[in-house]
């Protein structure tokens, strides 16, 4: 079989594409990163309001608490956060003994984190067998790092899952869908930063704090359901953090 | 191979298929960003458990791209290096069922992105157009110049391939 001259041809082409992508690997700088580097510019914020509060925990699709209480608290996260689990220890976890609340969580799984969303696909598997604040208690407890398939299995035993099916669930579409339509409500609102809660107080005066300092603080301050003082470190009322820097 | 000009767009197709899948599956294995155009699209689809087949366990679908691409190259090269009209059917046959493939691979992975990652990858979307122009320059090809009555014909009266 002799080398025809559309082989050289087709030859020349893929050694002049090479050449081409040797060149612009060798020849491309990396963009700057550290302190130095001009940082991205932050999205515009959403405006925060009593509205859009309502909307939130209207639309989600896990809530919890009293459904007639004056203050609704509407908690972005990601179950694989640090800052997530310190909220929850300090404050979520006994939200409801202090004051009457309406809870509503969004998934807000964060790119920088591998087992974020396996983590949500977990408590949405749950959620199919009615135990989603089980598994969440249960997830937002754990101690094991990281999130593996094998604590998730262990926690849907704990809880009294069907676990077969729960497996099952785990690796169905509409259960990753659900993850990523709660993270498409985030993007929406600019909302980026793990925890951030959205707080509506009872006399429609609404805030968002991120993180899970400000955010016990807040709570601290709520007296009788009320927003009495912006907590240190938290964004301007009327806007949801965005543009902060994810929590690690 | 009556026409050159199928199997050479081809083969450009496919090689610019081979970079993109390539570029990706590099970024994949040194845990890169996958520049998307101001949007966060194309991380969505990469940190998403399908950006592996089977799901979540399997080898990155970029590197099944790559692979595929690959074979879409040399076979389109190895149609130059002539043999006879039956060794070329053989050839652009392989050619259009690998694109065919490859097509229907990538309307599965246009429909999870659309129904289930919400997230649109901008590098996927032109391999996506990439292997389906492969699959559209291969079919008419195969129609024009293999149909039935043309082989045996060509075969007939002894028709050399190209050059």
């Amino acid at each position: 079989m002799k080398m025809t001259g559309e082989a050289k041809f087709f030859i020349a082409i893929g050694v002049l594409v090479l050449v081409g992508v040797g060149f612009l690997f060798a020849t491309s700088a990396r963009p700057p990163s550290g302190p130095g580097a001009t940082p991205a510019a932050a999205p515009t914020p959403t405006a925060l309001t009593a509205a859009l509060v309502d909307e939130l925990y209207a639309e989600a699709r896990h809530t919890k608490g009293d459904k007639n209480a004056a203050l609704t608290i509407v908690e972005f996260a990601d179950l694989e956060c640090p800052n997530c689990r310190r909220a929850y220890a300090d404050t979520v976890k006994d939200i409801e003994k202090k004051l009457p609340t309406k809870f509503a969580f969004y998934h807000l799984p964060l790119e920088m984190h591998p087992r974020a969303v396996p983590a949500a696909t977990a408590l949405e598997s749950a959620a199919k067998q009615g135990k989603f604040w089980e598994m969440y208690a249960e997830l937002f407890d754990q101690k094991s790092e990281p999130l593996t398939d094998e604590v998730f299995e262990a926690a849907a035993k704990k809880i009294g899952l069907d676990v077969a099916k729960f497996k099952t669930d785990l690796a169905a579409d509409d259960v990753l869908s659900a993850v990523y339509k709660d993270r498409d409500h985030a993007t929406e609102h600019n909302i980026n930063t793990t925890p951030t809660f959205l707080v509506k107080d009872k006399n429609g005066a609404v805030t968002s704090v991120a993180g899970a300092g400000a955010f016990a603080e807040l709570f601290k301050d709520l007296q009788d359901g009320a927003i009495t003082a912006k907590p240190a470190g938290a964004p301007p009322a009327g806007a949801p953090p965005a543009g902060a820097p994810p929590a690690p | 191979m009556k026409n050159p000009l199928y199997n050479r767009v081809m083969f450009v197709l496919s090689l610019a298929g081979l970079l993109i899948a390539g570029y990706l599956w590099f970024l994949h294995a040194t845990h890169g960003d996958v520049p998307c155009g101001g949007s966060s699209g194309c991380d969505k689809v990469a940190q998403s458990p399908y950006a592996r087949f089977p799901a979540r366990t399997g080898p990155y679908v970029a590197a099944y791209g790559t692979l595929g691409y690959v074979g879409l190259t040399v076979l389109t090269f190895l149609r130059t290096l002539g043999g006879g009209p039956a060794r070329d059917r053989v050839l652009l046959g392989l050619i259009v069922l690998g694109a065919g493939i490859g097509t229907i691979f990538s309307l599965y992975l246009t429909y999870l992105e659309l129904n289930v990652i919400h997230a649109i990858c901008k590098w996927c979307v032109a391999s996506q157009a990439l292997i389906l122009a492969v699959l559209v320059a291969g079919v008419v090809e195969l129609l024009q110049t293999h149909s039935f009555k043309s082989v045996s014909s060509s075969s007939s009266t002894g028709e050399p391939l190209t050059e």
